[in-house]
């Protein structure tokens, strides 16, 4: 496998398509913390998550409020860890304006330095970093903080919820292999401020549930949403049909 | 452009080659002998880190159910492979189930460097999407040399993708592969447009690269669902191949009768139109329906099943014909490669009883069939799952259709 | 294993990759490892040998329970002739066949081989061989679309001792003046040439495929004990046919046999990394097997027999309906006569090309029982009744057929370069 420029490859585009990326991790009960003696044949999926902690906080105007991001995962399946991480995060209120974001001791390891390039933009309410562990080694596993977001809360914020997200998060093994990534997303609530229930509890898109299914009968088997035109966004789909080639 | 070749072609195939060459028995020779110092410390692991599971989810139901993220795959162009047209559909590697009798075997892949290639195969003049083991065979090439051993992906059915033939396949590096696929005869009966084709094998070859960027697309393009829905009753809907629309709906006009060759020198744009493997509506089957006595298909093992008589005289039977599609909830996926058992029986007597044959039939897609010489309202009909759908399964699918109770019904008016 | 069962695999290992370079300095860096410098020499007295060229089993050794236990190195070499035969070159060959005879003893310490004629050299003498059904070969599956051995003559050479297969080779084309202290003064060059990209060898025995873990494409899961790189025993008594059973019986050829040789890939990640010890007894022997734990690890549980009673065979097509998959043995067993196995199988792994594979030599009375035994093992009939076509059919998906050969493997008395007719004398 080529080595390739890791260092440098730090993608704004990579951001500016995940932040427009529906948000549809939620909450994400995983149960950590026991120990897997050996890790037996689970057919589970091979994915690092990023979630915010505290995933709920109280804050006053003029405060200034930090959130762990904790990032999870076991590495690949043969065992490598992860040599370089990179998350953005954003704020879905004016109230809330990320002001730093600092890395945490996911990747630092013994006897590695830690390569970081952040970027903080007020004007859109966002932030990214990315860190690589340099040499990588056998790169890094576990559960760990991997970032330090700061916010401040606007002097004249009204009272609020408002929503920290993880709009991109990357996480590539020691092996050049990225890892698909699961977010989960924290609310500030500013103020005393309470989540406008704008509560949806109908099937995310393009997935059917079974209690939205018509009673079986004669159209018991229709395809539901199929034949409608789905977002190409939703479906991830990547059409490329230019890689049959000749010979 | 692509390249086709049929099966009458002249195979060229690089022989095997029976010498091994000495420079490498001069390493294998000293590597043989480091033998006993290598075996002694291989260390074990001690097993103590902390780490979590990976996320699945837990105890999901016995039926179908939504898996926790839509995978994200490149979609090559179809390619013609003698009768047959195929298109590949390339993913990362990625836990999968075999099916052994009604247990499940989970596969895991062993290392996150290679794809997970998968093949839709159909039947380009009549829409019908191959949905049963037939044997396909895939050999990798990189700059000529051959690429591991062959293989012989399994059949799998997956909600996105209905049925096609997949494995996960490992690389060891970067690089630009050449796939050729052989595509034996069709070995399962043909009824319809189908009789009497397929019964020469097809071979095509294509080329992917596999390099950053794809990584980049696959992994970085799945999706995870809000976790509130994993593992609740239900799927993901089809996966659009093209933004078409309906694919293997029959009756649609979805056939390119307007001398478009998409096959060809499309030149680069996103053309493909891969089918959905979804079987017709229950309601587009002719004959008389069987239902459960609340007017509704029966199910088992959360598949649902269109049983229906038809007249005698039928394309299928001179007699009446029962008509059997297995299909699963949602997305009417075939069932394939079980084997059904049919007995009718008239005030407590058998009065038939025998398998039931796996037919491919260009307008009722895969089903299973039988003559039924003697049958009368008010016979009891049972039929009985002897195995379930022997295909793999991708997630959200493994825990249905394995026990599968037998479906008992009477026998209505025959139209 | 102990340390020193690991050092002698390790020697082992060493020796068949020996066998599989070939030459000369193959041979001199396998006889310094070997430590077999005492080979027992052979005879001259061609009536202490068997009349026919397959009689092996006699000489073998056998395990506790009777099984034969086939010798661990082996070679087979692809020959062409030179022009057409004569008196002079069937002399010629005759005294370097004996020359093999008179520097080894006849068996797994010393060497055993067979000599086998092609459809093609019958073809080039202008009549097919008397009495002898010996068709060119062709493919036998819907699947494949082999090479076909074309040359004329097969030598197969067999031997525990990896520096017995080597010299005898490189006594055959003259490459060393002695063999095992017996001097070489006839050799086939003058009539035979080597096809040496066709150059087969390979090997058997309990740890050998698991030395082979450094190839890629042989998975470190193979067991440690295993001696074919399927993972389990094979070549049980009761489930293979006797030497007389494969014996032709009638016209000039009576004493001799007809051989099949297919040579394949193995697809062993899949086997070993996706399939279930479970699913691999199921595949290779019977589901019943499989559920009742009847082989082991790798059939250590077995005695004579694979366990298949005429009902496992009877419940094939049963198995595949009910439990969703047949066994290779169990489909292959449909096959027999009257009970009775109809191949002699002498099969033995190899890693030609670096890649994982199996050289499948059967012996067989006639090459159609070979055809309708591989056509029971191809399960077509069940293909649809609850197995595919190739998926839960035994082992079809782990198989890749690289080259079909057919041979007729002469009496002893008509081994060199026989006429379509010989007459006995
Ligand atoms: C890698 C390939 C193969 C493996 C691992 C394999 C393995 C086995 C095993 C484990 C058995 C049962 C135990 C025994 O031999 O007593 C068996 C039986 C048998 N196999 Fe294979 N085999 C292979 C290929 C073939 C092929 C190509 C044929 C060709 C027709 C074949 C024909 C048979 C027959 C005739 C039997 C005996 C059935 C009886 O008991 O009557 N095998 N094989």
């Amino acid at each position: 496998m080529g080595t390739s420029p890791r260092a440098e490859t730090q993608r704004p585009a990579e951001h500016s398509r995940a932040r427009t990326a529906a948000r549809l991790c939620l909450v994400v009960l995983l149960l950590f913390g026991t120990a897997f003696a050996s890790v037996p044949v689970t057919a589970g999926d091979n994915v690092a998550l990023f979630y915010v902690e505290p995933d709920e906080v109280d804050a006053d105007p003029g405060e200034t409020v930090t959130l762990e991001v904790v990032m999870s995962t076991h590495g690949g399946w043969s065992g490598e860890g992860v040599g370089d991480a990179a998350l953005a995060v954003e704020t879905d209120s004016d109230a809330l304006i990320p002001v730093a974001i600092d890395p945490g001791p996911f990747l630092a390891g013994d006897g590695s330095d830690l390569e970081v390039r952040t970027n903080v933009d007020e004007e859109n309410a966002s932030a990214w970093i990315s860190q690589k562990r340099v040499p990588a080694g056998d790169g890094a596993t576990g559960t760990e903080p991997v970032a330090t977001v700061t916010l401040a809360v606007a002097a004249d914020a009204e009272p609020t919820s408002a929503t920290v997200s993880i709009v991109g998060s990357q996480a590539t093994l020691v092996s050049e292999i990225r890892q698909a990534t699961m977010t989960r997303e924290a609310t500030v609530h500013v103020d005393g401020g309470e989540p406008d229930d704008a509560s949806d509890d109908g099937s995310p898109e393009g997935v059917t549930l079974a209690e939205d299914e018509p009673p079986t009968g004669d159209d018991a088997d229709a395809i539901p949403g199929f034949g409608h035109a789905l977002a190409v966004g939703v479906l991830a789909l990547v059409l490329t049909a230019r890689y049959a080639r000749t010979r | 452009m692509t390249r086709n070749d049929d099966s009458n072609a002249t195979r060229e195939r690089k022989p095997r080659q029976y010498r091994t060459n000495r420079r490498g028995f001069l390493s294998r020779a000293g590597a043989a002998a480091g033998l006993v110092a290598v075996t002694g410390c291989l260390a074990e692991d001690d097993g103590t880190d902390a780490v979590p599971a990976f996320p699945r989810v837990e105890d999901p139901p016995e039926a179908v159910y939504v898996p926790t993220h839509r995978e994200a795959m490149r979609v090559l162009e179809p390619l013609e492979a003698g009768e047959y047209t195929l298109a590949s559909m390339l993913s990362y590697p990625h836990p999968f189930w075999l099916v052994d009798g009604t247990e499940t075997v989970p596969v895991e892949p062993d290392s996150d460097l290679g794809v997970h290639m998968m093949f839709t195969v159909w039947d380009e003049a009549t829409g019908t999407v191959i949905p049963l083991d037939s044997g396909a065979e895939i050999r990798l090439e990189r700059d000529g040399e051959p690429v591991g051993t062959p293989r012989l992906p399994w059949t799998m059915i997956s909600q996105e993708m209905g049925v096609h033939f997949g494995d996960n396949v490992p690389l060891e590096s970067f690089g630009t592969y050449t796939v050729e696929v052989s595509l034996p005869p069709l070995g399962v009966e043909r009824t319809g447009a189908l009789a009497g084709r397929f019964t020469d094998g097809g071979r095509a070859t294509f080329e992917f690269d596999y390099d950053e960027a794809f990584v980049e697309e696959v992994v970085g393009g799945v999706e995870y669902l809000d976790e509130a829905v994993w593992g609740r009753s239900g799927a993901l809907e089809p996966m659009d191949h093209a933004g078409h629309g309906d694919s293997q709906h029959h009756g649609d006009d979805h056939h390119h009768d307007d001398g478009h060759n998409h096959h060809g020198d499309t030149g680069g744009h996103a053309h493909a139109h891969v089918p959905f493997s979804a079987l017709p509506a229950s309601g587009d089957y002719p004959g008389t329906h069987l239902l459960t006595a609340d007017g509704a298909y029966p199910q088992s093992g959360d598949a649902t099943f269109v049983l229906t008589v038809l007249e005698a005289g039928s394309r299928f039977a001179d007699e009446r014909y029962l008509l059997v599609s297995p299909r699963t909830p949602y997305n009417r996926v075939p069932l394939a490669d079980m084997a059904l058992d049919v007995r009718l029986e008239r005030d407590g007597t058998t009065v038939q009883r025998g398998p039931l044959e796996q037919t491919l039939d260009d307008e009722f897609g895969l089903h299973y069939g039988r003559a039924l010489e003697d049958v009368e309202p008010g016979d009891e009909l049972t039929l009985t799952v002897e195995t379930p759908p022997q295909v793999a399964r991708h997630q959200g699918y493994e825990t249905a259709f394995l026990r599968m109770e037998p479906i008992e019904l009477r026998v209505p008016e025959l139209g | 294993m102990s340390l020193l069962e690991r050092t002698d695999l390790s020697r082992r290992a060493y020796l068949r990759t020996a066998v599989a370079v070939g030459g000369a300095g193959a041979l001199s860096a396998c006889l310094e490892r070997s430590g077999d410098d005492e080979i027992p020499r052979g005879t001259d007295d061609q009536r202490t040998l068997p009349g026919r060229q397959h009689a092996w089993n006699g000489v073998l050794e056998r395990d506790d329970h009777g099984n034969v236990r086939p010798p661990e190195h082996h070679v087979l070499l692809a020959l062409s002739l030179r022009g057409e035969p004569t008196t002079e070159d069937r002399e010629t060959v005759e005294s370097s066949l004996r020359t093999l005879e008179r520097a080894f003893e006849w068996g797994a310490s010393g060497l055993v081989f067979t000599v086998g004629y092609s459809h093609a050299y019958f073809e080039r003498l202008g009549e097919p061989p008397a009495g002898v059904d010996l068709p060119a070969p062709t493919a036998l599956t819907e699947r494949e679309d082999p090479e076909v051995d074309e040359f004329d003559a097969l030598v197969h050479l067999a031997s525990d001792h990896a520096s017995a297969v080597l010299a005898a080779e490189e006594a055959l084309f003259g490459e060393v003046e002695t063999l095992n202290g017996i001097s070489v003064e006839v050799d086939l060059s003058s009539v035979f040439e080597r096809e040496g990209a066709l150059r087969r060898t390979g090997f058997v025995g309990p740890g050998l495929p698991a030395a082979e873990t450094d190839l890629p494409a042989v998975p470190d899961a193979v067991p440690e004990d295993a001696p074919f790189f399927m993972g389990f025993r094979s070549g049980f008594r009761e489930s293979q046919a006797s030497e007389d059973r494969v014996t032709i019986t009638e016209g000039p050829f009576a004493g001799g046999t007809t051989q099949h040789v297919s040579s394949m890939t193995l697809q062993l990640d899949v086997w070993f990394e996706q399939d279930s010890h479970a699913q691999r007894v199921a595949k290779l022997f019977s589901p019943e097997h499989a559920d009742e734990g009847l082989v082991g690890e790798v059939g250590e549980r077995l005695g004579d027999s694979s366990g298949l009673t005429s009902e496992r065979i009877e419940a094939t097509a049963n198995d595949a309906r009910r439990r969703g998959v047949v066994g290779h043995a169990q489909k292959a067993a449909r096959a027999r006569e009257d009970g009775q196995p109809l191949l002699l199988r002498r099969d033995f792994n190899t890693v030609d090309g670096d890649v994982p594979g199996l050289h499948f030599l059967s012996l067989q009375r006639t090459v159609e029982e070979f055809g309708r035994v591989r056509e029971a093992m191809n399960g077509t009939d069940l293909a649809g009744s609850g197995v595919g076509t190739v998926l839960n059919n035994g082992i079809l998906q782990y198989l890749f057929v690289d080259r079909r050969g057919n041979y007729l493997v002469p009496p002893r008395k008509h081994r060199a370069l026989p006429p379509s007719a010989p007459t006995t004398e």
